[in-house]
């Protein structure tokens, strides 16, 4: 479905900012606290059957990461 | 291309960041492309594992008195055979595909909670490594699938001089399952949102595609059963580790308790194993067949029923504990009721066939197999409610041939249906059709080989879960041929990853549209943008991509709804 | 776009149900097999007519769903000037009838289910002199337990029954779920430690039938078999006035020798009981609380050489003969002719080669010592 058709349908015409511009502006922010989150919590499981030290790190980083996720600035 | 301005980027003199490395963009994406991409990468390794574990018992089972296998690797490798086909790669594969078809469907760009569908990938391929590491140690899971207690506890509750199973054995299977939980509750919560909140401009409830709606119910029902599981593993836990005596008879527990958690679970998962495949095979069969799902209101609302009625039917997993005949007779009556929105969708999907014009490439192939093999699935089911027979055939191969041709001839075939379906999506290129038809007759006929004798066998007085078998019940040529058949399987998922890398490194273009779909999915580039549409589109119908190519006869235009 | 492959094939999909249900011929392969299909009481006949009847049902329904799908695949199949089809969304009639007949179909047969479900349990005895008999079925692992509270016996591997009369049994556990199966007498009923499931069923036919564990209970669970016979009333009054009966002494000189080795120190007697060498009675072996786990931990040995299975089955004596009499085990001039033929001498020599992870972890013995304990067990008839 082309730009126009689907503005033809809508009547009037809408000014879009440059393609370059809103392809970028749609973008996905990447982030590594998923990533860094499922490491915090696998070694806190991992933590549960092993080493109180384990878990007790594991404990740590999951905080952290939660509180990362938390305050990473999202768009 | 034709001339384009040339803007000077910067030069970059720092080291790239992480995420603008190749490693670092699949780390950190938040891409629900991407994220269904790698869902369905782990997804099909652990089939392969599963498989693998799966031909090492059919090998031990082949003739009488093995010994492929001792008894101690043979009970670890039936149990992980079921948790990895089940946990790592059936839900991780389902969840992928809705992962990257559901947003594009409903013309969303991306899911709800991007972060949040990043987390719960990562946190199933890390408790994938996790179970599957205990086989390093020697220590994989060996209580079955299912786990129960007693037997999946420790020392003190087994008679005098057994073990149970004092080992990490079962710790690993119960924290691997805590992990994937977590992962499917993130998930679940993330396309409960999306498809709810998401949803294009004109696109009602009622006018969403079936895979969606399937989606949607199965996430509802992890939502509601994953939390039995987890309850069940945590007092597990604390049993084995903290001196608790949820299950130990001994100390005033009750060993029932288990599996009353666990079925509770079970039975909605084996549901949120399949609604999915209903969904594909929904969206495969229409275009197809060129014309519209047949009774598409009462196969959704078929769906939500199933969803309900699951939670009532779960003692029919344990109708030879000793439950008093009245409560057998409900959960009779439960499982009986739920075969009735299921027989409503398989006369629907053979209703859109009929007075179409079929196209038999691969997806509609598979599409056709999963409603063949799963109305075996489903007749064997409804056998199973009938108690009294079910007395008999409950853990044996009757139930194993059931299991199978519900979730291999439906699941897996409803999961081939959908990959070759929207693969050139995905990849921008074609399956080869050759291999592919080659391919799903190997497996039809695979499947047949190996599951269907299984019923005989039951009959025959074979239970379930055993290592091995003496020479003289009778048992030997069957179990033979089932060996046969599943090697038939083994050599069909090979053609199939053969045609994949090929078809990945040359395969033929596809187009945007190959298939001249119905739905908002196929209204992008092959694979998508990376923000999948420019505009989001308004909905008219239920097949908005088919209204677009074919404003005359749009379904608005003649249809109400 | 026909298949390659099917090019000249009209009814290609008439060959699927063909190929299926000939399978079904299968079942005459297991000539020998613990069959449901082979009932011998009224428990096991109920449940073998509702597998014949929900197999005539679910062949009716599968090859007409079936027939139906592939006549709309072949018949609706694109040809080249095939037009566009109607673009059918749905039609509410056929919806409610679809709906409806399944479902008032489904429920007569649930109706049935019910019915027979209750009616399982009401039998009757059809013999005069033995109406009923109490039986507590006890799993360990890997082996079934068999006492009979009223006739003070206690036997492993094998359940002795007398024709036609109800058999009343508990059902017990010593530490995991196992599961009571005697395919050709009654459907399976767990056993769960901490409950006590009963179950009633009556054995009308004089014979032998395959029984086995059908819950996974850990590593040999595939060897906890054990095997039905059912007798006339006067053979099984005279097996339960012999069973009875504490353990006779032997008299010959290889098997007394046995005996020192089971009851001497670090001996058999540590986890097996014999009635009248190291128990007062049969109640004797078992604990206190009730429930009829034997405080010790392996089968109660007293009349050993009437039997023919050890250990859960996984050693079976030639058809015909126990331990006793076993043409292999036979000890000539003290010695055994072929000794790795015999399943007696095997399991003494080395228990855990034959059944890995058993609970009979012992020292091993020398072959002198396991001839005269053969000697002994063939004593103990």
């Amino acid at each position: 479905m082309t730009e126009e058709q689907n503005q033809g349908e809508k009547g009037a015409k809408k000014a879009l900012p440059p393609k370059g511009v809103q392809e970028q502006a749609l973008s996905h922010q990447r982030s590594i606290w998923p990533f860094g989150l499922a490491v915090a919590l696998i070694i806190l499981l991992v933590g549960l059957i092993t080493n109180p030290v384990v878990l007790g790190i594991g404990v740590v980083l999951t905080v952290a990461a939660i509180v990362g996720w938390g305050l990473e600035r999202r768009k | 291309m034709a001339t384009r301005t040339i803007v000077e980027a910067p030069v970059v003199e720092r080291r790239k960041r992480l995420d603008e490395t190749y490693i670092g963009e699949w780390l950190m994406t938040t891409d629900h492309k991407k994220i269904g991409v790698m869902y369905m990468l782990t997804g099909f390794f652990f089939f392969l594992a599963g498989g693998v574990e799966a031909l090492l018992i059919r090998t031990q089972l082949a003739v009488p008195n093995g010994h492929v296998l001792s008894p101690e690797v043979y009970n670890q490798v039936f149990t992980m055979h079921g948790t990895t086909m089940i946990f790592l790669f059936v839900m991780p594969t389902l969840t992928g595909f809705g992962n990257f078809v559901v947003p594009l469907m409903i013309g969303a760009r991306d899911m709800a909670f991007p972060r949040l569908n990043a987390f719960g990938y990562w946190m199933v391929l890390f408790a994938g490594i996790f179970l599957s590491s205990s086989f390093l140690l020697g220590q994989a899971p060996n209580g079955g699938w299912f786990n129960y207690a007693p037997l999946s506890e420790l020392t003190s509750n087994c008679g005098n001089a057994v073990m149970c199973t004092p080992g990490l054995n079962e710790d690993f299977w119960l924290l691997g399952i805590l992990l994937l939980g977590i992962s499917s509750i993130a998930g679940s919560l993330n396309f409960v949102v999306t498809i709810l909140k998401m949803r294009a401009p004109g696109m009602t409830i009622n006018r969403m595609p079936l895979f969606t709606w399937m989606t949607l119910i199965t996430a509802f029902l992890l939502l509601f059963a994953i939390p039995s599981l987890t309850a069940a593993s945590v007092m597990e836990l604390l049993d084995r580790h903290l001196g608790a005596h949820f299950f130990q008879f001994a100390a005033g527990g009750d060993p029932l308790l288990w599996q009353h958690l666990f079925w509770s679970f079970g039975h909605p998962e084996v549901y949120i194993l399949i609604l999915p495949a209903f969904g594909m095979i929904s969206e495969v069969l229409p275009v197809f067949s060129r014309k519209p799902i047949f009774g598409y209101t009462f196969i959704a609302w078929s769906g939500v029923a199933i969803g309900f009625l699951s939670f009532t039917v779960w003692a029919h997993h344990m109708f030879a504990v000793g439950l008093p005949p009245i409560a057998q007779a409900f959960f009779a009556t439960s499982t009986t009721l739920i075969a009735i929105p299921t027989a409503v969708k398989i006369f629907n999907w053979i209703a859109t066939i009929a007075l179409g014009k079929v196209s038999l490439k691969v997806p509609m192939l598979f599409a056709c197999g999963f409603i063949a093999m799963f109305l075996i699935g489903g007749l064997d089911g409804a056998a199973l409610a009938v108690v009294p027979f079910d007395y008999q055939v409950t853990d044996t191969y009757f139930v194993v041939s059931h299991l199978h041709y519900v979730l291999f001839g439906g699941t897996v075939f409803g999961i081939f249906a959908g990959f070759y379906y929207w693969f050139p999506k995905m990849s921008g290129k074609l399956m080869n059709e050759r291999l592919g038809q080659i391919q799903f007759w190997l497996m039809l006929i695979g499947i047949n080989l190996t599951f269907f004798s299984m019923h005989i066998l039951g009959l025959l007085g074979m239970p379930r879960r055993v290592y091995t078998y003496p020479d003289n019940l009778g048992w030997n040529e069957i179990n033979l041929l089932q060996t046969v058949g599943a090697f038939m399987l083994g050599l069909a998922i090979m053609v199939f990853f053969w045609n994949l890398i090929t078809s990945l490194r040359s395969g033929l273009p596809a187009g945007d549209d190959p298939w001249d779909a119905y739905t908002l999915e196929w209204d992008t580039s092959s694979p998508p943008v990376h923000y999948n549409f420019l505009t989001i589109p308004t909905v008219r119908s239920r097949r908005p991509f088919y209204d677009m190519k074919n404003p005359d006869i749009a379904d608005w235009k003649t249809a109400t709804h | 776009m026909r298949m390659p492959i099917f090019r000249r094939m009209k009814h290609r999909g008439a060959i699927i149900p063909i190929v299926l249900l000939s399978s079904l011929l299968f079942t005459a392969c297991g000539g020998n097999s613990p069959t449901i299909l082979n009932p011998t009481g009224p428990v096991a006949v109920q449940e073998a007519n509702l597998f014949w009847f929900i197999l005539a049902v679910a062949t009716l329904v599968f090859v007409v769903v079936e027939a139906v799908l592939i006549w709309s695949i072949i018949r609706y199949r694109e040809r080249p000037n095939t037009p566009a089809p109607r673009q059918i969304h749905g039609n509410n009639t056929i919806e409610i009838i679809w709906t409806v007949a399944p479902s008032l179909f489904l429920f007569a047969v649930l109706t049935g289910t019910i019915y027979t479900m209750f009616n399982l349990t009401n039998i009757s005895s059809t013999n005069g002199s033995i109406p009923e008999i109490r039986v507590a079925a006890v799993g360990h692992q890997w082996w079934w337990e068999f006492d009979y509270p009223n006739q003070h016996v206690n036997n492993a591997d094998t359940l002795y029954l007398p024709q036609g009369s109800v058999v009343h049994m508990d059902l017990q556990s010593s530490n995991v779920i196992h599961s009571f199966w005697v395919p050709s007498i009654t459907g399976k009923t767990d056993v769960i430690p901490g409950h006590l499931n009963q179950k009633i069923f009556r054995a009308d036919q004089v014979g032998e039938y395959h029984g086995q564990c059908a819950e996974y209970c850990g590593t040999q669970h595939a060897h906890m078999y054990f095997n039905v016979i059912v007798l006339d009333t006067n053979a099984f009054n005279a097996w339960v006035s012999n069973e009875q009966q504490s353990a006779r002494t032997p008299t010959d000189a290889l098997a007394l020798q046995g005996q020192k080795i089971f009851t001497g120190s670090g001996g058999c007697t540590g986890c097996h009981g014999i009635v009248g060498v190291n128990l007062n009675s049969f109640d004797a072996a078992k604990t206190n609380s009730g429930l009829s786990a034997t405080a010790l931990v392996g089968p109660n040995m007293t009349h050993f050489a009437e039997r023919r299975f050890i250990a859960g089955g996984v050693l079976i004596a030639s058809e015909g003969h126990n331990w006793a009499n076993e043409p292999a085990c036979q000890l000539v001039n003290g010695k055994l002719a072929n000794k790795d033929n015999c399943g007696l001498y095997q399991w003494l020599h080395d228990p855990q080669a034959v059944k890995p992870g058993n609970d009979m972890v012992i020292s091993s013995l020398s072959d002198s010592q396991i001839y005269a304990l053969i000697a002994y067990l063939q004593s103990l008839k």
